[in-house]
């Protein structure tokens, strides 16, 4: 979902980027009431941090030839809210920019707001609406970390089109040819996320119930899924 | 937790971190970023990239790097569910509470 280095006008990047910046401050903001508030679930904070880091690593072929990666972010979201995980993703995709070459620094606030923060959000409200209608654990998580990873690359397929319209089409025709090249690659990787996030939050019921239930996925007396 | 379950887990690890450098071998098809930006270049014959980045590793370097990015989250990830373990009621004891 990374749009590369200055394939965004210099307007529409610093746009982006003050789009972000609010975001970014609540999210330094709500992770260090987090840490202060309820030390154990620092190190719950940290695997999910890790597990970003890993997923929005792992570059896998899809269908139509083509390949992408999921992002990781959903999982973080659903377990500390979406806030936390806007500077979880922001330091992943700053590491990428910076290490790796891939996305850029110039496009980091657009690709922030794609990844961390339509990601976290998307993820979080899926798994918090599900949850509340009684669905199953597993499926908030499945959907949730799924719809996460969707709605990243859907956002950036808007950006770009945002950016760079069709001569012909306009805006939709731009957002439809993007969609094309982001959405079709992206679902089998997305539901691949989904299932693999469900698996890691059927592990933690099971392993770090105490966690789960200071930061309030599981209710005090509640098996939980 | 036992040898076995131990040494699962590293090849798993190792797996994963050797990943990206085998599929880069192997071919994977074309990133949809580079896709994205060949489409802006179509519809925008010309565009140039008014910002380039400051550093940008060699193609050979690209799949180690993105390697050494999952054993670095792998490595967080281990680390805090064993601190996890450790901390959890009964950890000590042998408990499989944790």
């Amino acid at each position: 979902m990374h749009i590369m280095e200055g394939y965004l006008p210099a307007a529409q990047c610093a746009a982006w980027g003050a789009a972000s910046a609010p975001f970014f401050v609540q999210g330094v903001r709500k992770a260090r009431a987090l840490l202060a508030e309820k030390r154990s679930a620092a190190l719950l904070l940290g695997a999910a941090g890790g597990y970003c880091f890993v997923m929005s690593a792992l570059k896998l072929p899809s269908v139509a030839g083509s390949s992408s990666h999921p992002t990781g972010i959903g999982l973080g979201a659903m377990l500390f809210g979406p806030w936390v995980m806007v500077l979880v993703g922001a330091i992943v995709l700053l590491f990428q920019a910076l290490l790796l070459g891939h996305g850029g620094i110039s496009t980091l606030g657009a690709n922030a707001f794609s990844m961390a923060i339509v990601g976290a959000l998307v993820g979080w409200g899926t798994y918090r609406l599900l949850r509340r209608v009684g669905a199953p654990l597993w499926l908030a998580a499945f959907a949730g970390a799924a719809l996460s990873d969707l709605a990243t690359y859907v956002t950036t397929s808007l950006q770009l089109a945002i950016a760079f319209p069709d001569q012909a089409s306009g805006l939709a025709g731009a957002f439809a040819k993007f969609l094309g090249i982001f959405a079709i690659t992206q679902l089998p990787l997305a539901i691949g996320e989904g299932v693999l996030t469900a698996l890691i939050m059927l592990y933690l019921v099971k392993h770090s119930r105490r966690e789960l239930t200071e930061i309030g996925i599981l209710a005090p007396e509640a098996g939980g899924s | 937790m036992r040898r076995r379950t131990k040494l699962s887990l590293a090849a798993a690890a190792l797996v994963l971190v050797a990943l990206p450098t085998v599929l880069a071998r192997v071919g994977i098809g074309v990133g949809t970023d580079n896709q994205a930006a060949a489409a802006v270049t179509s519809s925008r014959p010309g565009y140039q990239p008014w910002f380039h980045a400051l550093w940008a590793p060699p193609a050979w370097l690209e799949a180690p790097l993105f390697g050494l990015q999952i054993a670095l989250g792998l490595a967080l990830i281990g680390g805090c569910l064993w601190l996890l373990r450790r901390r959890a009621p009964g950890a000590r004891a042998g408990g499989e509470e944790a």
